[in-house]
């Protein structure tokens, strides 16, 4: 086995988080050693400039790992969930939906709002600073003054336009006497750090070529790398390394160019996996960090239903970014409803043609034969789609565990996933259900079609795109894997930074609040870090 | 059946629209089912399409029929002479989705919500809730 140089931090993973954390630590001159399993993606790599675009979605740039087998991916056994991510330089920035809406302060305190989720030890206070400054990082669009979220600064990049499809939704949120306000999204809307505007091509599934959503490895990496971080695809990380004082010593990984084994040492290791590639990676060193036994456990996907609305009139479906509003009437708890923690209303609507004749989200596909054309007619760009997303409660049986039949191409154990959800959010979907139909009512849809993500068994089947909670974050060590800055319990100069340390869900996508966690925890570790290299456990708090 | 009837029986064209063996889907079906299932895919169509017509597939084998109008429908609108159809009826609608995008412009002021709806609860505000109501709690997940 070959060894490497000694880095002062070796990151894995160069996603979102890693990027960031090699970003922030690589700036304050320290030696940064990122490893990455994945290459880089190149923008002509992304499908949207082939005519078979549409095509290339359900192959090479489907989002979901098990149908992909891209190159550096790894299986993942599920018992039901479509487990979308992406694994190259700049993780799943290479094909998300970049919906940039932030957490609320609530979210941070579900165990004094019920005890069925513990706190978070942060508040929203504590992390709302990161906010804004990963927002300027990442290049962001919104618009500021909601009053459903604590006030904050205006976004780098003025609000995306409003498409028709949000006017007719506005006009249905205004009929119900519901809350509103325009999507913020990881989209820069004029030009922004070297990076041209959206121009809305509505491809945004697929990643953005262009880079105006933001795609990490066009909008971070560069100054990451510009900054001395040495960054290493293809390389494989096999186990975490730990000496015999407790302390991580670095991580074996293999070249998956040349096949060869290598060791890389560094003082300190940030784990930057994401909510499957993390626990997996931590169960397979040895059961690392795991004196809580929660490593892996308490898997948030987040409920997820959805409707897709068809009206009558032209409503731009195919055209320009694919998110629109949100909506925040539900997102606070209400045990009325019959259920505890909230939801949001994502409104996302996109597709080209042959998308849009197979049912954007509820799968309902046009009619074949001679009813098709017809269908085009009345159908075509008349489309809209809504998501609500809500907060899954944390069980300790939905977890990323090893497995004991599928290997990954080193012929290790791969992570088995299982997820279920339980009463209340079974509940709260089919609350939401319900919201989601008085919207569709309330556009005049000339149809709709409902979907709750069950297969013809009842067994819940959602993509999921969040993977969150399988190292929790948390006060103390018995309950939680790391303390408030994504310091290990157990292992102290080892720092996870991904969505894997969420202490619950929220009702919004996770990314800004990944990003945002991910950069107050590598400016901790920046300004700790002399002590933070010679840690003991017992230093941890 | 062969290949060129089935896609045809599925989109048969009406006069401005195509039918989909005239512009080449039928060529792609079989390449394209591979890509999604391997050999085996391919060889469950040939074995479907001795035996039954679309409907019968769509009745007796629904995966393997979802995953025909997958093929069939989104390669039916890549092509040009498709496209073009769309175009027509008075859509926009590029050929692919880049370079020329769909520009929309900027937001509008006008476009700034006035309603005044919408509330949090601040960190300092959070409070224990009534759980009394929840008799299904102290289960999995609560």
């Amino acid at each position: 086995m070959a060894e490497r140089r000694h880095a002062d931090v070796l990151v894995i993973g160069a996603g979102a988080t890693g990027a960031i954390a090699s970003l922030v630590l690589g700036e304050a001159g320290l030696d940064v050693v990122c490893l990455e399993q994945g290459g880089w993606v190149q923008p002509d790599d992304h499908p949207h400039y082939s005519p078979d675009w549409e095509w290339q979605r359900q192959q090479r740039w489907n989002a979901n790992i098990n149908a992909r087998h891209g190159d550096g991916d790894y299986p993942v056994e599920t018992n039901s969930s479509n487990v979308l991510m992406w694994n190259a330089i700049g993780g799943s920035t290479n094909v998300y939906g970049a919906i940039w809406p932030r957490y609320r302060p609530s979210d941070f305190k579900k165990g004094v709002e019920h005890g069925l989720a513990p706190d978070w030890p942060i508040t929203y206070e504590d992390v709302a600073p990161y906010y804004e400054r990963a927002d300027r990082l990442v290049g962001v669009s919104g618009l500021e003054g909601n009053p459903a979220m604590p006030p904050h600064g205006p976004y780098p990049t003025p609000q995306l336009p409003l498409r028709r499809s949000s006017r007719r939704l506005i006009e249905a949120f205004d009929r119900l006497g519901w809350h509103w306000w325009p999507l913020p999204a990881g989209v820069i809307s004029e030009d922004y750090d070297g990076r041209p505007a959206c121009n809305g091509c509505n491809n945004c599934s697929a990643g953005c070529a262009r880079g105006s959503m933001s795609k990490f490895s066009l909008s971070v990496w560069p100054k990451a790398l510009a900054a001395g971080v040495e960054l290493r695809p293809y390389a494989q990380v096999e186990r975490i390394e730990k000496g015999r004082d407790g302390l991580a010593t670095g991580a074996v990984y293999v070249d998956r160019m040349t096949g060869q084994r290598h060791e890389q040492t560094a003082d300190v290791v940030v784990l930057a996996g994401n909510g499957v590639g993390s626990p997996w990676l931590l169960l397979a060193s040895d059961n690392l960090a795991n004196g809580s036994d929660q490593v892996g456990r308490n898997l948030l996907h987040h409920t997820l239903t959805s409707v897709d609305i068809w009206v009558d009139e032209q409503v731009d479906t195919h055209m320009g970014y694919v998110g629109s509003l949100l909506g925040m009437e539900f997102a606070e708890t209400d045990t009325s409803r019959g259920f505890v923690n909230g939801f949001n209303f994502n409104c996302a609507t996109g597709g080209h043609a042959g998308w849009q004749s197979l049912g954007i989200l509820s799968q309902r596909a046009a009619p074949w034969g001679a009813d098709h054309h017809r269908w085009f007619r009345e159908r075509f760009d008349r489309g809209i789609g809504v998501f609500a997303i809500g907060d899954d409660l944390p069980s300790p049986t939905n977890r990323i565990t090893l497995s004991d039949t599928a290997r990954d191409d080193l012929g290790r154990p791969a992570p088995a996933l299982f997820y279920e959800p339980g009463e209340n959010d079974r509940r709260m979907m089919r609350f939401q259900l319900e919201r989601l139909e008085e919207i569709a009512r309330a556009c005049n849809a000339v149809d709709y079609q409902l979907n709750d993500y069950c297969d013809e068994k009842g067994v819940y089947r959602t993509p999921a795109w969040h993977l969150l909670g399988t190292c929790r974050m948390g006060a103390d060590p018995e309950h939680s894997v790391v303390n408030g800055v994504n310091q290990s319990w157990d292992v102290p100069n080892l720092y996870i930074v991904d969505g894997s340390t969420f202490a619950t869900g929220g009702v919004v996508n996770p990314t800004p609040t990944v990003c945002a966690l991910a950069l107050r925890a590598a400016e901790n570790l920046r300004d700790q870090f002399r002590e933070r290299r010679k840690a003991t456990k017992a230093s941890v708090a | 059946m062969r290949t060129f009837e089935l896609v045809d029986a599925m989109l048969p064209g009406d006069g401005q629209f195509p039918p989909a063996s005239h512009v080449g889907v039928h060529g792609h079906l079989r390449g394209r089912l591979r890509q999604l299932g391997g050999d085996a895919l391919v060889e469950r169509l040939d074995e479907a399409m001795r035996d039954l017509d679309v409907a019968g597939i769509e009745r007796e084998h629904p995966d393997l029929f979802a995953r025909i109008r997958a093929v069939v429908f989104i390669t039916y609108y890549e092509m040009p002479e498709v496209q073009e159809v769309i175009r027509a009826l008075g859509f926009r609608y590029n050929a692919t989705p880049l370079p020329r995008g769909y520009p929309m412009g900027r937001f509008a002021e006008a476009d700034r919500p006035t309603h005044g709806r919408g509330h949090y609860v601040a960190t300092g505000d959070v409070r224990r809730v009534d759980l009394s109501g929840l008799d299904f709690l102290g289960g999995k997940n609560g």
